[in-house]
């Protein structure tokens, strides 16, 4: 059980920053905080989603032991990078600028560049321990749900800049 | 006098063109594009749309607005804003003590789409006295950044122009991220017009050369950026960024010129921006005391 809840707490945690980064960068306001509340809400919401359909789909293949032994390996991997994530975000609330920049010079940038080598490498590392085919195919599956997320939830955002682009006199 | 190498030219320097005297805008020809870049940057430049060779206006302005507002983000992240409140704070005290003109007219030399002036109109807290005008002669972008002040009824205005032929002259100039697009001659020429505008004061900040700017120039535009272009311009802004010595040799002697975050060490690794701070008038060391050795 606890494998289950901490797999399912560092997909959320993933995929709410996925769907911060997929508005990001899109908005010229300065105000952007409903912005990002909003964002984070549908993250959240289609997160959920994201996670019960895979859980549906680990619970269909009915290889439990196998699947739970591939989770434990797979948490090793992913609550390290969280930690590490979370730990620079926590930096963003220090009293003084330059704590403050450090995070994002020194960590969320470089983080955010491997976070698809992370998950693939995770993925891979723990399904390739386990001798069950159908370990393999839930761990693709869920490879490619979390990878696609950001770009999917993107999607609505893509075509924001166009009001800001007038046809010249 | 000492002025940079040309380097790679930035794609974004290369895809616009404007008349000098009216800054009307030209077309460009896109085998001209083609023809100054090579590699990944040829590669980038060829998808961009073209009619009859020449590249297509929209398409460069959509490129332009979505590279922008991405560096908008970045700029959010290292809170420029902050960084640019901070420092003006001293420069506008001296200003104020040697003009009774007022508003304070702060110009943005080449704004983009405007986001450290509308950051000081909804955060900075400059004065009531301080007038924020941004001037680029890209007009689609002074256009979006115009849009995107009016949407959050910011009190500042932006202008298509060159910012030292004002109707209204700056009383100080300032920049963020410009200067290294600026090369050659081309860097003492501009230093050159603060003098000439009579510009009292200026504040430039810059991305800090150094070893390790490219690389992370490299791995923060390609993990928070989705534009090639922007990707690409901003590893190169990185790797033409200017020296202290080239920026400390293009001002003119009758500006005192004051350099933040320009020494070399362990602490500047977290900094990824130099400051030059320039005035005509008043004390400029003593008004930027409190920021100690991280002054030269």
């Amino acid at each position: 059980m606890t494998t289950v809840v901490l797999l399912v707490t560092l997909a959320m945690f993933d995929l709410l920053l996925a769907g911060f980064r997929a508005v990001a960068g899109r908005d010229g306001r300065i105000a952007k905080a409903p912005l990002f509340r909003a964002a984070l809400l549908r993250a959240a919401l289609w997160g959920a989603v994201v996670i019960a359909a895979n859980a549906a789909l680990v619970a269909a293949l009915d290889a439990w032991p196998a699947m739970l032994a591939a989770g434990r390996d797979a948490v090793w991997v992913f609550g390290t990078f969280a930690t590490v994530t979370a730990a620079a975000i926590g930096f963003w609330f220090a009293p003084q600028h330059e704590l403050r920049l450090v995070p994002t010079i020194l960590v969320l940038g470089p983080l955010t560049l491997v976070r698809p080598l992370v998950i693939a490498g995770g993925l891979t590392w723990a399904a390739a321990r386990s001798p069950e085919p159908r370990v393999w195919l839930a761990a693709a599956v869920a490879g490619a749900s979390m990878l696609a997320f950001e770009h999917v939830l993107g999607r609505k955002h893509a075509g924001t800049w166009r009001h800001l682009v007038a046809q010249e006199d | 006098m000492r002025c940079s190498r040309p380097l790679q030219p930035e794609i974004s320097d290369l895809i616009v063109d404007y008349e000098p005297a009216t800054l009307a805008r030209r077309d460009v020809a896109r085998d001209t594009v083609l023809a100054a870049l090579a590699g990944r940057a040829r590669s980038i430049a060829s998808a961009i749309p073209h009619t009859g060779g020449l590249l297509d206006r929209r398409a460069v302005d959509g490129i332009l607005v979505r590279s922008h507002l991405e560096l908008q983000r970045l700029h959010e992240e290292f809170r420029v804003g902050e960084m640019m409140k901070g420092l003006l704070g001293p420069l506008l005290a001296l200003v104020r003590a040697a003009t009774r003109e007022r508003p304070i007219r702060l110009v943005d030399l080449g704004c983009g789409m405007g986001f450290v002036v509308r950051w000081l109109a909804a955060r900075g807290q400059l004065g009531e006295d301080v007038e924020l005008v941004g001037a680029d002669y890209n007009l689609a972008l002074v256009r979006a950044a115009q849009r995107l002040a009016d949407d959050e009824r910011l009190p500042c205005r932006f202008v298509a122009a060159n910012a030292f032929r004002l109707e209204q002259p700056a009383h100080v100039v300032m920049s963020t991220g410009v200067l290294h697009h600026f090369r050659g001659d081309a860097l003492p020429a501009v230093f050159a017009d603060h003098d000439r505008s009579g510009a009292l004061a200026f504040l430039h900040a810059d991305i800090r050369p150094s070893k390790l700017a490219p690389l992370g120039a490299w791995i923060f535009h390609q993990a928070r950026m989705r534009e090639p272009l922007a990707r690409f311009d901003g590893y190169w802004s990185a790797v033409r960024a200017h020296s202290a010595d080239d920026l400390r040799a293009a001002v003119p002697a009758a500006f005192q010129l004051a350099m933040l975050d320009a020494r070399p060490g362990i602490a500047g690794l977290l900094r990824i921006f130099q400051v030059a701070i320039g005035s005509r008038t008043g004390d400029l060391r003593a008004a930027y005391a409190p920021y100690g050795r991280r002054l030269s």
